[in-house]
């Protein structure tokens, strides 16, 4: 039985959050809520496809359209949005047979490419899958080049003395300084959330990225998340913030989303405590994974592997409707 | 940190690290790689270019950190580096890491990123090719620290059956239609035993007729003489004392791997291909082996005969880096020809 795609209107809004709670690749981001947040404030369309197999609903496949110049170009995530991945999700995808993930993954993206290219006109797909699906031939027998990314995992299931354990001696050591030095984490509010927001966009402009306008973004899913998928932690040291953090929890994984710069007190590392304090809050509260998002940044690579986390793999998928778009593509980079 | 051309005299040191190793496999292993030195040649419009092994390992205070056998080529205008070697019927071999389990994964990733940027400066700068091509073994997850060197990666797939569920699992899992044939297969008198060295022969010219193997014949049957009975076993299917089919096998720590053979058959109502594999498996287990390994998930060609056995896909890598001058060559050539369709 061949698959059919459609768009999702507000009437799927259930269908399509079980789907999202049904496979262990669904996150936050693929809900519903999210994606719609996501569409006010990144200047695209959002086409949040459904799969259907006869009258079975079996994936949804969140994409955005963005215009450059005179293309169309579909993204799941779209840029802007602050998402590493997002990408298509599976209902019941983990208890699956490996023959059966297979086909439907094969068949589900010749079939949204169909969509793509033939009835949208976009020129260009790129894809980031979540981590869970770790099959990414469905992309390269589809036509798409693929590349490998990261993601850093601390399992919480051991306990949280085995975590402490398994931190970099030094990192230990530093969060005890923290501790000492009286700097305090509490949870956070709308005012901490603006100040992150601020400290965000600064970010943005010493590394020479044009700077985007996150705050109102970050309102919007304050108001609708927090506090609890949406987590602000704060570090204080002499009544000042000092570092902190946004945080997401959705099924059994909490996310470090959003960290602020590091600080400038010398000899001092609030943001470590911080990170320590979130750990200790996903392990108290039931969640069996705490994820430090992206491990393929290279500069950030030692803040992240101090806390010995596990890697994870998700993909990047890129396809051109044509050589020719590909070419140019190429060409350019080379310049 | 200290690098080494390993010579004749340490081999007993390159294979303890292999063995030792989770990313070392029967390829890494000294006479294999000496076998494929022998046989592997880059074949052009103006002639066979011969391969030069170089087992390189990097050393920290006399301990081994890690080892990657690669293969150089020097053609007239280009001189390229690769790990396997060219057409000697290896799907991968790359970088195997000292033994690193009970390291913490920091501290691995560390020693993985320095032992890169060994390896990479020597290759770069001692053998200077225009060209390197790395596939990894399985198992050898991390592969940022290529990312950072400008390699382009691109993720392959094999499959694996975990023979420590048992045979009925095993058998469980397999499709209602593959049950039904191999037991009609096994009624209508097809029998599968192991096989010997001219068996072997039967399948290499099974393959040869179909264009689905590239080394000639004296490699395969090096192999036999070095590897058989100990790490190579021939299973062969017969009918009415007629060799209809056959595999290659080859053992090496607690895993098999289906290396060679099964090639395509077309014979109503049997699947002897299928009966071949599963024989194997069965052998397998009899044999305390815990991993079954059906090599390379990823050719769409080959893809509906290996899935059937539902085995768990096991990531590996191909790594690619190119000179400037070639990757010009390469976005030029590609934008006309694109790599996928």
């Amino acid at each position: 039985m061949s698959i059919t795609i459609q768009t999702a209107d507000e009437q799927h809004r259930k269908e399509w959050d079980d789907v999202v709670e049904s496979s262990s690749h669904g996150t936050l981001f693929h809900t519903w809520k999210w994606l719609n947040i996501v569409q006010r404030h990144t200047n695209s369309e959002f086409l949040p496809l459904v799969a259907y197999k006869g009258t079975q609903l079996i994936a949804i496949y969140p994409v955005f359209i963005q215009k450059k110049g005179i293309f169309k170009l579909a993204f799941s995530p779209p840029s802007q949005s602050y998402l590493l991945y997002l990408g298509p999700v599976i209902r019941e995808y983990d208890t699956m047979k490996q023959d059966k993930k297979e086909s439907l993954l094969v068949d589900l993206q010749e079939a949204v490419n169909t969509y793509l290219f033939s009835e949208r006109d976009c020129k260009y797909i790129r894809i980031r899958s979540s981590p869970g699906i770790y099959d990414s031939r469905f992309f390269t027998w589809t036509g798409f080049s693929v590349e490998p990314q990261y993601t850093y995992r601390i399992n919480l299931s051991g306990g949280i003395d085995a975590v402490w354990a398994s931190f970099d001696r030094k990192l230990r050591v530093d969060i005890n300084k923290a501790i000492r030095e009286k700097v305090e984490v509490r949870q956070g509010d709308y005012e901490d959330l603006l100040a992150v927001s601020e400290l965000l966009s600064q970010r943005f402009r010493e590394q020479g990225f044009k700077t985007n306008e996150y705050r109102d973004y970050l309102t919007d899913l304050y108001n609708e998340f927090h506090p609890e998928n949406f987590k602000i932690f704060i570090a204080y040291h002499n009544g000042q913030r000092a570092g902190g953090m946004i945080s997401l929890c959705f099924k059994q994984i909490m996310y470090l989303w959003i960290g602020v710069p590091k600080s400038k007190i010398p000899g001092l590392s609030p943001n470590d405590l911080v990170q320590w304090e979130a750990i200790q809050w996903a392990s108290e509260n039931g969640y069996t994974f705490y994820e430090e998002m992206d491990g393929g940044d290279r500069r950030l690579r030692g803040f992240k592997a101090k806390y010995n986390p596990e890697l994870v793999i998700w993909y990047t998928a890129v396809r051109y409707r044509s050589s020719y778009y590909r070419w140019i593509e190429k060409m350019s980079r080379l310049m | 940190m200290e690098l080494k051309i390993i010579g004749e005299g340490e081999k007993e040191i390159w294979d303890n690290a292999v063995h030792s190793s989770p990313h070392g496999t029967i390829f890494h292993t000294w006479k294999w790689l000496k076998i494929v030195e022998r046989h592997s040649f880059k074949q052009t419009f103006t002639g066979n270019y011969p391969s030069k092994l170089y087992p390189l390992a990097v050393f920290q205070d006399s301990k081994i950190i890690g080892l990657l056998p690669v293969f150089c080529y020097t053609l007239p205008f280009l001189k390229m580096v690769t790990s396997p070697a060219i057409a000697v019927e290896n799907y991968y071999l790359g970088p195997v890491m000292g033994d690193v389990q009970d390291l913490k994964p920091e501290t691995q990733q560390i020693m993985l990123m320095d032992f890169q940027s060994e390896i990479d400066n020597f290759i770069k700068n001692t053998l200077h090719p225009k060209f390197i091509l790395v596939h990894t073994s399985p198992h050898f997850t991390d592969i940022r620290p290529y990312k950072w060197s400008g390699y382009e990666v691109e993720p392959r797939y094999t499959y694996e059956i975990d023979l420590t569920r048992g045979k009925d699992a095993i058998w469980e899992n397999f499709g209602k239609n593959l049950k039904y044939y191999i037991r009609r297969t096994e009624k209508e008198g097809v029998t599968v035993e192991e096989g010997s060295r001219d068996d072997g022969k039967f399948i290499y010219d099974l393959l040869k007729q179909r264009e689905r193997i590239h080394p000639r014949e004296d490699f395969l049957l090096e192999i036999f003489d070095n590897f058989s009975p100990g790490d190579l076993h021939v299973f062969i299917a017969r009918q009415n004392n007629k060799n209809l089919t056959g595999i290659i096998i080859l053992t090496y720590k607690n895993s098999v791997i289906f290396w060679l053979g099964a090639p395509k058959l077309s014979i109503r109502g049997i699947i002897p291909n299928e009966l071949v594999i599963w024989k194997s498996i069965a052998w397998a287990i009899e044999n305390g082996y815990e991993r079954y390994e059906i090599m390379v998930a990823d050719d769409l060609s080959l893809f509906p005969f290996k899935r059937k056995f539902n085995g768990t896909l096991l990531p590996f890598y191909t790594l690619r880096w190119r000179s400037p001058f070639f990757r010009l060559v390469d976005a030029v050539y590609h934008g006309i020809r694109p790599r996928y369709r």
